[in-house]
């Protein structure tokens, strides 16, 4: 356990010493309170803090868990841009030093390596969920502009581990790890510590913004642009079993397949349901088309029911042969009137027929009869006759042109006249 | 090595998200298709039985015509003609040996075949004619004849005759039909 620590610590001031370099601290005269920077009284906030989010910075914290996730912090986990292999920590998979869209875009190949206390991965008990603060830091560093430092830890006892991750425009430019004085025994040691790196910082980039967060102890300090984050910059952290933290990819190799699965599942469901519309729409139009009514007809083409119609119609279209015939008879009935006639041709023609010129044809109705010669004037007898056939067909006759002969005792007259007074 | 493994990763998942959303839009698109055809499936079958409807509405139409004429086929010659006017049941005679007939003409309504023969025939050649012993019987045989539909004339003209009035039927003609 010491050794370990130990090797740790030479790792870290080596980093430094290449990051950043070693700087007296300076003091600045501006004193800045921020907003989350109002309550000194950093343990009792501590305290509620702990309610919601468990930070565990040891093995022996991690035993002490009593809620079922717990956030990495500080001295258990090891954060550089190089490859850090020390013993007893164990690599997690690297971060990038930007957000992924960015890392996309500029296909850069930088990585933030990661790892964590051993004792912790191997020996924690499986049902708890962690999460690592330092990605919390690194997306809060993601979104930002200029030049920024987020400084990131927690105390104990004896230290206070802080991680110092300086952003360029969005981008991770360095990490940095400290031991210095525990916040919660040595306070103004502490304070002073703190005030020491941030003068450090602006050795070389002297407009940097520096963010503080939570769990690590608020102090009073003269150095300007300085904020306190609260624990909500965790709030975004996405909590795993440390199997996968540690990079077992069951989980994110089960994705992938899941969706193509998915896609596939859905594809077949959407042709199968397609397919069976289709199906059962043949299957419908066979049904339709295999009546034998529709067989015997030749199918529905053809326009058989066309024709069937027509025959409809010419099976309900007006006949004049009924109405010919009626005539006749009304004809005949009415020549019964006249005494000793006798007929010699009752002529009835389709009303509607076409017109003609030939004489039998001309009108509706001709009658020619003969009577015996009653000794008036042919005329006067032919009117009488007249009178009695038109009074018994209701129709208008009149006497054809020459339409009297004489005949030895009998005379021979011709009536003629239209239906429909035509 | 990692560094590549991750980015690597990262460019399949992407991949197989975009293979993904083919496969999910290729069966939407298929999907589609298959239901554009199932319509227009169904617009058929529509069709069919809309014509059924149509049939099942003329079904009585189509009783009727066979109920109204005679099948060509069942007529083979003149005399069986004669019979099939059935003139005894009206009280009416003809001489069968001097009917002649012209060839059939097909009935046509607003350009279509009706499939209807018209046969037209007479006693010399203008006129058919039938006897009947007086004319009320004359008039009432060709009142009775004057209903069936199977039968047109255009004219008739009465005459008295020697023995027994007759009458001269103008424009005379059975319809048959051709099957």
């Amino acid at each position: 356990m010491f050794g370990k620590k130990k090797s740790k610590e030479s790792l870290l001031s080596a980093t430094k010493d290449t990051l950043i370099g070693k700087s007296e601290p300076k003091a600045t005269k501006q004193k800045v309170a921020t907003p989350k920077a109002k309550s000194t009284k950093t343990t009792t906030k501590r305290k509620e803090n702990d309610q919601s989010l468990q930070f565990v910075s040891s093995y022996n914290e991690a035993l002490a868990i009593k809620s079922n996730r717990a956030i990495l912090i500080g001295a258990c986990v090891l954060v550089a841009l190089k490859e850090p292999k020390i013993r007893g920590f164990s690599a997690l998979p690297p971060r990038k030093p930007m957000s992924m869209l960015r890392s996309l875009r500029t296909r850069s190949n930088e990585q933030v390596h990661v790892a964590v206390d051993e004792e912790i991965l191997s020996k924690t008990p499986k049902k708890i969920d962690f999460a690592l603060a330092i990605d919390a830091y690194l997306q809060f560093g993601f979104t930002t502009k200029d030049d920024v430092a987020v400084i990131g830890g927690m105390a104990d006892e004896s230290n206070t581990n802080i991680n110092i991750f300086v952003f360029s425009d969005g981008i991770l430019t360095s990490t940095l790890e400290q031991n210095i004085p525990s916040a919660l025994t040595k306070f103004s040691a502490y304070s002073e510590q703190m005030s020491t790196t941030i003068s450090d910082l602006r050795m070389s980039k002297p407009d940097i913004k520096v963010y503080i967060a939570q769990p690590l102890v608020q102090f009073e300090t003269t150095q300007s642009d300085v904020e306190f984050l609260g624990t909500e910059i965790y709030k975004s952290l996405k909590y795993a079993s440390l199997a996968i933290l540690s990079g077992a990819k069951s989980k994110n190799n089960l994705l992938p397949i899941a969706v193509v699965l998915g896609s596939l599942v859905c594809y077949g469901g959407l042709i199968a349901k397609g397919w069976s519309e289709f199906q059962s729409s043949i299957a419908d139009y066979e049904i339709a088309m295999n009546d034998p009514v529709v067989k015997a007809n030749g199918g529905v083409g053809g326009g058989f029911l066309d024709k069937v119609q027509q025959r409809r119609f010419f099976l309900e279209e007006k006949r004049a042969q009924p109405e010919i015939a009626a005539r006749a008879r009304i004809a005949i009935d009415a020549v019964a009137k006249i005494p000793d006639v006798r007929i010699i041709q009752i002529s009835v023609q389709d009303p509607s027929r076409k017109p003609s010129t030939s004489d039998q044809d001309q009108f509706d109705l001709r009658v020619q009869i003969s009577v015996p010669n009653s000794g008036q004037i042919g005329l006067d007898q032919g009117k009488e006759i007249l009178n009695v056939l038109s009074a018994h067909t209701g129709m208008s006759l009149h006497m054809a042109r020459q339409g009297m002969k004489e005949a030895e005792k009998r005379r021979l007259y011709t009536f003629e006249g239209n239906l429909n007074g035509k | 090595m990692e560094n590549k493994t991750q980015s690597s990763n990262f460019l399949t998942y992407l991949l197989l998200l975009v293979i993904a959303t083919i496969v999910v839009l290729g069966g939407i698109n298929a999907s589609n298709a298959l239901a554009k055809k199932a319509k227009e499936q169904a617009e058929q079958t529509d069709k069919v039985n809309r014509w059924k409807q149509s049939y099942k509405a003329l079904e009585g139409t189509m009783q009727d015509w066979t109920k109204t004429y005679k099948a060509a086929s069942t007529v083979p010659d003149v005399r069986a003609i004669a019979g099939l006017l059935n003139l005894q049941e009206y009280g009416l005679t003809t001489d069968p040996d001097s009917i002649v007939m012209t060839e059939p003409s097909q009935i046509e309504r607003n350009g279509l075949k009706l499939d209807l023969s018209k046969i037209c025939f007479g006693v010399g050649s203008e006129y058919f004619v039938v006897r009947a012993p007086t004319y009320a019987k004359l008039l009432e045989g060709l009142q009775l004849m004057a209903k069936r539909p199977d039968i047109h004339f255009g004219s008739i003209i009465i005459e008295s005759g020697t023995t027994y009035p007759y009458a001269k039927m103008g424009d005379f003609c059975v319809y048959l039909r051709n099957e």
